[in-house]
């Protein structure tokens, strides 16, 4: 479902991504684990195609996100970190939005609009500007207009910020429900415990460079200790941070 | 549905709520800002009226040679208008196409980029075309008074101004996208160099206006006739300018048949503009865009940095805590090109002009030409004073934004935010308007009492407008937005920027009645006109003060009860 192909991203002559390979089946919930300026959201940007990869590629349900673009993004979602809304427009108002961009019929729209309200529970507000919600509020309309089109893959950016411990709770689920479906969820986080609990296999990033992959119990093999996962990432890190852009 | 009209349609349901939004709004604020623009467009229409219908009657005895000058005026409005346009639409352009959160937003949905083009295109140039049509109206409406123009000179010329003003934006959009796929990699050296391309473009056309070779001219036709040459630039057959002005010449004069023509050239290369742009941005849209966001600056900055020492010292008559202010917003201010490229072409111009004065031979002439000319550079001065304090002074506290609480935490109390932003304010622009007002005294040759009434004036001017800027900045601040132009564009800027017009006019008047009692009428001795001087001095110093002080302390009182 996602492929990404010895990509590498360079900013001037820092390297950001430094030759990652990847590949993330179908139905398959990845999380990508690494400290600030790792490389995380320039490879999630590189695959919701707002990045250039300097080299290598990256082909999400068979589709070059550089070459067959509008294809690509016709399957995919992405959920940056920090959510945009158009300030003059309702939350319904920007759900029907994004229904035409991706022309969806009118009564499938409005069924799954309804749905989707009363799933995040959206139905006090939801006619308001969004230029009167909160950060919780905009999140949640986000992850509608995310679900409304029922993409093949969703990449996200570090998705659970700012939200209070039911929507958080809620997210989580959802992510989880539609990985059942058949969706690829390609999740970015610096919360470990986060990764532990939805994804069914992880990626450590260090320094643009893919240090360890496999699922929990495999890092820890890897890692060499019996141990939570927290031990196991600062283990394989070397106990490690970086500070720069991710 | 194409994608294009889901994006018209987003366009659409935005700018409805927005209506909504205003009509939401208190009755007082928009029947102020109803009022102020009617105000604005009237005056602009009483000023161009009289200034044409000062050169119809002031003219030389040629009728041939009068139609040319009035028409010449048109050529160099539109051709000052189409260079204005090409440059604020290739900025808005560039920060529209490149780096706004929406763009970044419509990348990811499945929308060709051509669409995302054509949408980012339109606003752009709604947004730098609107003053355009509010300041080329007023100019229609006088003219077509003026020589009794068929009534549907009025209608046929808006239908010119709305096919014309595509072609400055699709060049702008053309320089946007070029410069950001091919050009320099970072935006530092992207801005500086667009900018010094667009102010050396603009210094090789004034040099060429300034450059009249008429030392000692005797007659006013000669003069007239050499001002009407120099800008022989402007009529150029190949600049899309002499269309308008040639097409709406002949628009008044009743030659349909050469109105036609003009509007088809205009209107066949707008589209042709158009349609290339839109063809050369499926490549270049995306393109720049991914130049753009690998775009850093990773220039390491010392702890103390050249502002630091240089503008420290300068800053000794304020406390230490507003000292750190100033320099905080100095620095920041320096570090941003889009913001001190605008700055630097305002003044820029004047300082390039006022250099040139002796070209003129200005300072050869009666003192009633050298009072009138120093007169127009103080006005010219100071409206740009007044717009600067409007454009870079008044958001000032809202840019403080969500970053408020970092000062806002601060040991020190809020009104010192206040006054940080006043001597930022205060400092800067008397440095730059003394010394462009003393370039002008001193080219100009002017008498030592008008010399210091000017830099009087100046002084007053910058103390009023400052404090202006700074207390309405905080009685109407607006944290929610990031953009300085939205913040000014709010009623809180208008009012700024209408109160502050009508300040410097009230100084200018007091400025201007002993100069034109006694160089023009020479109606006064040299004792009665010192004394004049003196007392103009005074009522200048009243009306500053109280221009500073009162929205000042009706801003502290409000950042007082400010709750962030």
């Amino acid at each position: 479902m996602i492929r990404i192909d010895g990509v590498t991203k360079s900013f001037g002559k820092r390297v950001a991504v430094d030759g990652l390979s990847l590949e993330i089946r179908s139905g398959e919930f990845f999380a990508v684990l690494g400290p600030n300026g790792a490389g995380k959201t320039t490879t999630i940007k590189m695959i919701a195609g707002l990045l250039k990869p300097t080299s290598g590629s990256v082909h999400v349900c068979g589709f070059d996100v550089q070459k067959e673009y509008i294809e690509a993004k016709r399957v995919m979602a992405y959920v940056p970190d920090q959510p945009y809304l158009y300030d003059k427009l309702s939350g319904l108002e920007f759900l029907h939005f994004v229904g035409d961009m991706y022309r969806l019929d009118g009564a499938e729209r409005e069924n799954e609009i309804d749905r989707l309200v009363e799933l995040f529970s959206m139905k006090e507000w939801i006619r308001e500007l969004t230029e009167s919600y909160s950060h919780g509020m905009k999140q949640r309309v986000v992850l509608a207009a995310t679900l409304l089109h029922k993409p093949k893959v969703i990449v996200v950016d570090e998705p659970l910020v700012g939200l209070d411990p039911h929507t958080a709770r809620l997210v989580k689920e959802i992510f989880a429900a539609e990985a059942k479906r058949g969706c690829t969820l390609f999740m970015s986080t610096h919360v470990i415990s986060i990764a532990e609990e939805t994804a069914e296999r992880i990626g450590i990033i260090l320094d643009g460079k893919l240090r360890a992959v496999g699922t929990a119990d495999e890092l820890r093999r890897l890692a060499g200790i019996e141990a939570g996962l927290e031990e196991v990432f600062f283990k394989l890190t070397d106990g490690t941070g970086t500070n720069g852009h991710g | 549905m194409s994608d294009v009209a889901v994006l018209a349609l987003l366009k659409w349901t935005d700018l409805r709520n927005r209506v909504r939004s205003i009509g939401q709004q208190s009755r007082f604020k928009i029947a102020v800002i109803a009022l102020f623009s009617g105000v604005f467009w009237a005056s602009l229409y009483r000023l161009f009226y009289h200034g044409l219908k000062f050169l119809n009657r002031a003219g030389p005895a040629s009728q041939y040679l009068l139609d040319d000058l009035i028409g010449g005026t048109f050529y160099v409005f539109f051709f000052a208008l189409m260079v204005m346009l090409v440059f604020s639409n290739a900025i808005i352009c560039y920060s529209s196409f490149y780096k706004s959160r929406e763009t970044a937003f419509l990348h990811t949905a499945p929308v060709r980029v051509e669409s995302i083009f054509l949408y980012k295109f339109g606003e752009a140039v709604a947004f730098s075309s609107w003053a355009f049509v509010f300041l080329g109206t007023p100019l229609m409406a006088a003219y077509g008074r003026l020589f009794e123009a068929p009534w549907h000179f009025y209608f046929l010329s808006l239908l010119f101004f709305v096919a014309w003003m595509f072609i400055p934006a699709a060049l702008g959009a053309f320089i946007a996208m070029a410069i950001t796929s091919f050009l320099p990699r970072t935006r530092r050296q992207l801005i500086v160099g667009f900018a010094l391309v667009v102010l050396a473009a603009i210094v090789v056309l004034v040099s060429k206006v300034l450059t009249i070779r008429g030392a000692g001219i005797s007659a006013d036709l000669r003069l007239v006739q050499e001002v009407y040459d120099s800008t022989s630039f402007s009529r150029n057959p190949l600049l899309p300018s002499s269309w308008i002005a040639k097409g709406i010449l002949g628009l008044s004069r009743g030659n349909l048949p050469s109105a036609a023509f003009f509007f088809g050239v205009v209107a066949a290369n707008a589209l042709f503009l158009l349609g290339m742009a839109h063809a050369v941005s499926a490549r270049l849209m995306r393109k720049g865009w991914y130049v753009s966001q690998e775009i850093r600056n990773n220039r390491k900055y010392p702890a103390r940095t050249l502002v630091d020492r240089l503008f420290g010292p300068i800053l000794v008559f304020v406390g230490r805590n507003v000292r750190h202010i100033v320099l905080k917003d100095l620095k920041s201010f320096i570090r941003d090109p889009v913001q001190w490229s605008q700055f630097l072409i305002f003044f820029g111009l004047l300082a390039i002009y006022f250099l040139n004065l002796r070209t003129f031979s200005y300072q050869e002439r009666e003192m009633f030409w050298k009072n009138l000319i120093a007169q127009m550079n103080l006005l010219a001065t100071s409206l740009t004073l007044a717009t600067f304090a409007s454009r870079f002074i008044f958001p000032q506290l809202s840019l403080e934004g969500r970053r408020f609480w970092i000062i806002g935490m601060m040991p020190m109390t809020r009104e010192e935010i206040l006054y940080g932003k006043l001597a930022l304010s205060f400092t800067t622009s008397l440095l730059i308007s003394e010394v462009l007002i003393g370039i002008s005294s001193y080219m100009l040759r002017t008498p030592m009492e008008l010399a210091i009434l000017h830099a009087v004036a100046l002084l007053g001017i910058c103390l009023g407008v400052s404090g202006l800027a700074v207390g309405l900045g905080a009685l109407y601040p607006n944290f929610a937005e990031d953009n300085p132009s939205k913040i000014v564009s709010g009623f809180g800027g208008t009012l700024n920027l209408v109160t502050s017009l009508a300040f410097v006019s009230l100084v200018l008047v007091l400025q201007a009645v002993p100069c034109f009692l006694y160089f023009g009428r020479a109606s006064m001795s040299d004792g009665q006109f010192r004394t004049w001087v003196f007392g103009s001095m005074v009522a200048i110093a009243i009306v500053s003060l109280a221009a500073c002080l009162v929205p000042l302390s009706l801003g502290m009182r409000a950042v007082r009860r400010l709750e962030v």
